[in-house]
């Protein structure tokens, strides 16, 4: 029954025009959040006692550090899909946000860095948390040669969704870094079973600046599947009428 | 919201010595995923085309 499920909502076809409908309201909502977070974070909230102005940089890290992850486990939920049920559409959606993990681990790991100078007194250290994101930045680039290299498509799909789901194991060593071993990057800012351990003129923000990254991602995401699923399928007669 | 944390713009701008790391991380992070979004829709754009030359 679930596998049936899936196969009926699991069609390039629809996941294009469904999406289609979507995609301008999330990008404007994106957008308009993402400048609000930053707007507010950056003329609005108050200076911090210890880091001075230079943890308005938070307000671009900490989204663009949880959805390098997040983006990950969205991956590997999806190539589990693929090796299980074998549909083509959780393929293309690995491959398509893959691109998009890359370019946000990129942008944490550089404004983390930027961040350090001021900070730490170092723009890099060899420490565990920022070490782990580092390899997931190495990942997402394999993920994309790995599936470039082969020019049989289905088996660069099937080695891709095995690849995602081993490298899995790095989302929670990323994230529980900072309490397994004593790091100079510090701990969460807001947990899920303690909340916010930072002031609400500052969080606030935040958390704006996290919903509105999330949905700019999402809306980036959609561009990039439609791109790749108009290229895979482009012999289809369904792209054909489609364009 | 309602106070602003600087008292002028420059101020904005210089952040006490901390805007040189402040604005290059946002400018820089905000051209990226502008290009690419515009590399992706130019690229969507361009695919459409190849594919209707080629039904003709």
């Amino acid at each position: 029954m679930f596998s049936s499920f899936i196969h009926r909502f699991s069609s390039p076809k629809s996941y294009v025009e469904i999406t289609r409908k979507f995609f301008p309201y999330i990008s404007l909502f994106g957008f308009l959040l993402l400048l609000i977070g930053w707007i507010w974070g950056l003329a609005f909230s108050p200076e911090d006692a210890v880091q001075g102005n230079s943890y308005r940089i938070i307000y671009l890290h900490v989204p663009a550090s949880i959805f390098a992850q997040l983006i990950y486990f969205f991956m590997s939920i999806c190539a589990l899909i693929h090796l299980v049920w074998r549909v083509k559409l959780a393929a293309y959606l690995i491959k398509s946000a893959a691109l998009v993990g890359a370019m946000i681990t990129f942008i944490a790991l550089f404004s983390g860095s930027i961040w350090g100078i001021p900070t730490w007194g170092t723009w890099w250290q060899w420490d565990a948390r920022i070490t782990s994101t580092l390899i997931l930045f190495i990942m997402y680039l394999g993920i994309i040669t790995l599936h470039g290299s082969f020019s049989n498509l289905e088996k660069a799909d099937r080695l891709m969704s095995i690849l995602v789901v081993v490298g899995v194991v790095n989302i929670p060593i990323i994230k529980k870094s900072v309490d397994w071993w004593s790091t100079l990057h510090q701990s969460a800012s807001i947990t899920i079973s303690e909340g916010a351990s930072i002031d609400s003129s500052m969080l606030y923000p935040l958390l704006i600046s996290i919903f509105g990254m999330g949905l700019t991602l999402i809306s980036l995401g959609i561009l990039s599947s439609k791109f790749y699923i108009l290229t895979r399928e482009k012999n289809k007669k369904w792209v054909q009428s489609y364009v | 919201m309602s106070n602003l944390a600087f008292s002028t713009f420059n101020d904005f701008l210089y952040m006490n010595g901390h805007g040189v790391y402040v604005w290059p991380v946002y400018i820089i992070s905000t051209f990226i995923i502008l290009l690419a979004f515009l590399t992706i829709y130019r690229n969507i754009q361009l695919l459409r085309k190849k594919i209707k030359d080629a039904r003709g």
